[in-house]
């Protein structure tokens, strides 16, 4: 293998035939991949210095291609440079999403800020105008709401469920697919209200209220918030928790299946905590911390109760 | 993408911006400004698509603005944005997602490639160093008296006061030099600008 070819691989100057054949030749031999590292690094680092000057070329090119291109009016110009500045127009709704296995931070005009757990939908106005400060959510996020007394902050979820707050932080839980939505609140105060029969909850810090869909009624209960919270950090912590629900957590985090049919597995009641753990650790944990014993069949996990 | 991240953090313009809050955004702003395109163009280099480079740019910034508190401007915060780019591009290549969405295997291989460049501690220094060389360079091209003044402010962490006194300068003087200084660094890191 020549170092001609080592450098066109930096340059991306190979086919993709030829790329291949050198990245696996590069994978064979340690020693050279260490210096290939090197050589791209330095190759890069001087790119810095060189996108000074080409970017200027680039752009003159790009210029007189344009000009060629639009040999229309100045206003047909005028027109194409703003549209590739502008922003979207204001007011259009922005919608985050997250994979299984996915987190996202986001940050709103007012600066509250969202972490949006995974497999969940975000949507909100580019722009808070009128007298309220409105989102929806599909899944799970974590909430900390700017205060404004003039704009309450309202977090719709799909079930009809509303949670309304003027400043304050908050976990919300409402995936389709679970039996419950879960608003827990950590500081300041937030109304949650089920619109249906319009009952609404006040909850205060430590609180959790709880809807439970199928019989359409609310609960609340005092909790310790780190458990509904620290998901954010990659810890799962479960008290007396039903499997059906950590199996529906391990899915969404993980991105992989279960196959439990077992109502004495769903309904067995789980105490634990995952603190970062890769998939096999937490199931290795099951068997050490709970009758449950696992095996693994074409990537899809069953679970087994020891009698 | 800039103007996605003002959009976050953008304030009613009918409002005054508590004057605390306007020199984070400001030095948020300078931090972009002067990082921005060299971080693109390093990041390029080891992502799949430019796309998916501008997407780990956008993340970086994020988490750059959300711990503006945070960042010491004593330190190196060159060096600083460059490790969190590095380790932004790691967890990229490393999710699973990525893998994922990768056609091929040659794919694959070349993300692997990347992501063990990318781990390579000497490797990441050479670039680092030069990026912070580069940033370095265009801060000494500034006229003497607002470079001095710049410096004092957005690297020593001095208070305008402080400054004032010092150099035995009115604070207005020292506003009006920083707020230069912005400027001219704009202008001379214009050149790394992408122009599309």
């Amino acid at each position: 293998m020549s170092n001609k070819k080592v450098l066109k691989l930096i340059k991306g100057q190979l086919s993709p035939e030829e790329e291949k054949e050198v990245i696996d030749w590069l994978f064979n031999n340690p020693k050279r991949r260490e210096q290939y590292e090197i050589l791209k690094a330095k190759h890069v680092a001087a790119s810095l210095r060189k996108s000074k000057k080409t970017t200027f070329k680039k752009f003159y090119r790009y210029a007189a291609l344009l000009a060629v291109i639009l040999t229309s009016s100045i206003l047909t110009w005028h027109v194409v440079v703003k549209n590739s500045i502008s922003t979207i127009p204001s007011n259009s709704l922005v919608l985050i999403t997250t994979q299984k296995a996915e987190k996202k931070e986001i940050i709103l005009e007012d600066s509250t800020k969202i972490t949006l757990n995974a497999n969940s939908v975000l949507s909100y106005p580019k722009h808070f105008s009128g007298n309220t400060r409105e989102v929806a959510i599909k899944g799970e996020a974590f909430f900390e709401v700017t205060k404004n007394t003039e704009k309450p902050f309202i977090v719709t979820t799909e079930d009809g469920m509303k949670i309304k707050v003027l400043g304050t932080s908050f976990n919300v839980k409402s995936y389709s697919e679970d039996k419950n939505v879960e608003t827990t609140l950590v500081t300041g105060k937030v109304k949650v209200i089920e619109e249906n029969k319009n009952t609404v909850v006040e909850l205060s810090p430590s609180q959790k209220a709880t809807y439970i869909k199928k019989e359409d009624k609310m609960i609340v209960e005092k909790v310790d918030v780190k458990n509904f919270t620290s998901w954010k950090e990659g810890k799962l912590i479960y008290n007396d928790t039903p499997m059906r629900q950590v199996i529906k957590d391990l899915e969404r985090t993980y991105d992989l299946k279960f196959d439990v049919t077992s109502n004495k597995i769903l309904d067995y009641k789980y105490k634990g905590e995952f603190d970062n753990l890769d998939i096999k650790q937490i199931l290795d944990l099951f068997e050490v911390s709970s009758p449950i014993t696992y095996s693994i069949q074409n990537n899809i996990i069953r679970l087994n109760i020891q009698k | 993408m800039h103007q996605l991240i003002n959009h976050f953090i953008k304030t009613k313009q009918n409002k005054t911006i508590p004057i605390n809050q306007t020199k984070t955004k400001d030095l948020f702003d300078l931090l972009y400004d002067l990082h921005y395109s060299l971080l693109f163009q390093i990041v390029k280099q080891y992502m799949p698509t430019n796309e998916d480079a501008e997407e780990v740019l956008q993340d970086v910034f994020m988490k750059i603005w959300n711990n503006m508190d945070q960042i010491d401007m004593n330190k190196n915060v060159t060096g600083y944005l460059f490790r969190v780019t590095r380790n932004t591009c790691l967890d990229f290549l490393r999710s699973k997602r990525h893998a994922l969405a990768l056609e091929t295997n040659s794919l694959q291989q070349k993300n692997l490639l990347n992501f063990h460049a990318l781990t390579n501690n000497t490797a990441s220094t050479i670039i680092e160093n030069e990026l912070i060389a580069i940033i370095d360079e265009s801060v000494q091209l500034l006229p003497e008296k607002c470079r001095l003044v710049f410096m004092k402010s957005r690297f020593e962490g001095l208070k305008h006061k402080q400054i004032s006194s010092e150099l035995n300068i009115s604070t207005k003087t020292v506003e009006n030099h920083i707020s230069k200084a912005i400027k001219h660094l704009r202008i001379s890191l214009r050149d790394y600008l992408p122009f599309l």
